[in-house]
């Protein structure tokens, strides 16, 4: 004998499978499709193949912020970057600046390299600090 | 007696007179070496002038953190340098790829190289800011701008709850809210509470600003993006659009980068 609930639940569940497993079956195809047949998406992968990859860096001068006393372009280029960090300090913030200019030139050229090697403005700030503290 | 005083005068004179000579060669030649001076120190300025293209007056080249090694953007110092390939075509086929209109939205802030320069040494590098390469992975591959992360604008065309939309937005510095109290809601609906950076699924209080960008001008990649963002309540003034994309950071000759991963 079969109790009326399973009975009453079995019949339900067997009648919403097959509209639930249709529509998954109608869907599937459809969303794998969505991206294929997306024209725009379509027309972007035609026109990638177009496009000659590459870079431009040069991989090694990244990390290499030259002391300011040595002649040449290079150097003439890294004594205005540098020139131009001094000034965004000045302005942007004011009270890293008001120790930095106050430290002496090796402790500076070790900020600015940092600088040059990507440190986040926190870390350079915590340098600053750390070598006004303990010259 | 007057012939001696006139000799001991004549040689007092004679001697005055050395001296005023010399003194002239002295002048003379000082002058000259200071004109041969300015001269060569002209040179030199010249020189590194026609050698240096910088990016922007007074800032020759800037570092930026890609992948976590620091690269350097700086533009091609080859002044006869010409952009050829696939950027250097003016025409493509519209639609889909039609000249856009300076910003996808009117509360998003269209941006150039120089705002671009200015983001990436200060919000990028603070954290604070992120840089989108909004192109699908493909383009991703093929180079993009250092500091660049790639968040294919086909995410932000998924729905408010799709995981990796969520994953994405959470990454950017937004809070899920959650369930918020009928107290709290009340105060923001009468003002009492700020309420300008939520919505009611997130809050954007602590949201980065997020500089989006595609091919250039004639890409709708990164303004689909934008409007994709903007659905999902991300608030317009954090958002930044660099129109110009990869083909104008090219035409610059501004360093590119092959993604490694």
């Amino acid at each position: 004998m079969i109790h009326p609930k399973l009975r009453f639940g079995r019949a339900p569940l067997s009648r919403c499978f097959c509209p639930v497993v249709g529509a998954v079956l109608i869907a599937l195809p459809l969303s794998v499709s969505h991206a294929v047949d997306d024209p725009y998406l379509q027309m972007l992968d035609e026109e990638v193949t177009k496009v000659e990859g590459g870079s431009t860096d040069t991989g090694k001068e990244g990390a290499t912020a030259r002391p300011a006393r040595t002649r040449g372009v290079q150097d003439a280029q890294a004594v205005t970057s540098r020139k131009s960090f001094e000034a965004m300090l000045r302005q942007q913030h004011v009270g890293t600046y008001s120790f930095y200019r106050r430290l002496p030139e090796r402790s500076r050229e070790e900020v600015f390299v940092d600088y040059g090697n990507g440190a986040s403005m926190e870390s350079l700030r915590d340098k600053v600090v750390d070598r006004y503290l303990h010259p | 007696m007057t012939a001696e005083i006139d000799a001991t005068v004549d040689c007092g004179m004679g001697k005055k007179m050395d001296w005023l000579f010399r003194g002239v060669w002295i002048i003379a030649l000082v002058g000259v070496f200071q004109v041969c001076g300015v001269h060569a120190a002209d040179k030199v300025q010249v020189g590194e002038t026609t050698q240096l293209i910088p990016l922007v007056a007074g800032k020759p080249y800037l570092h930026v953190v890609h992948e976590g090694r620091s690269v350097k953007v700086q533009r091609v110092q080859d002044p006869d340098y010409e952009l050829k390939g696939y950027f250097a075509k003016t025409g493509r086929k519209c639609p889909p790829f039609c000249i856009q209109p300076v910003t996808p939205d009117s509360s998003v802030g269209a941006i150039g190289e120089v705002e671009l320069f200015d983001f990436m040494e200060n919000k990028l590098r603070d954290g604070s800011g992120v840089l989108i390469d909004a192109r699908t992975e493909s383009w991703f591959r093929k180079g993009t701008i250092p500091g660049s992360v790639n968040y294919p604008f086909t995410l932000f065309g998924k729905g408010r709850d799709d995981p990796e939309l969520v994953a994405a937005i959470k990454s950017f510095g937004a809070k899920e809210r959650g369930e918020v109290g009928a107290t709290e809601k009340l105060l923001e609906d009468w003002g009492w509470a700020d309420a300008r950076y939520k919505t009611e699924d997130w809050d954007f209080s602590m949201a980065k600003d997020l500089v989006l960008w595609c091919n250039g001008p004639a890409c709708g990649q990164s303004p689909r993006a934008i409007r994709g963002l903007l659905d999902v309540g991300y608030p317009g003034e954090k958002i930044s659009y660099y129109r110009g994309g990869m083909q104008m950071w090219q035409l610059w000759g501004l360093t590119t980068v092959v993604p490694r991963q």
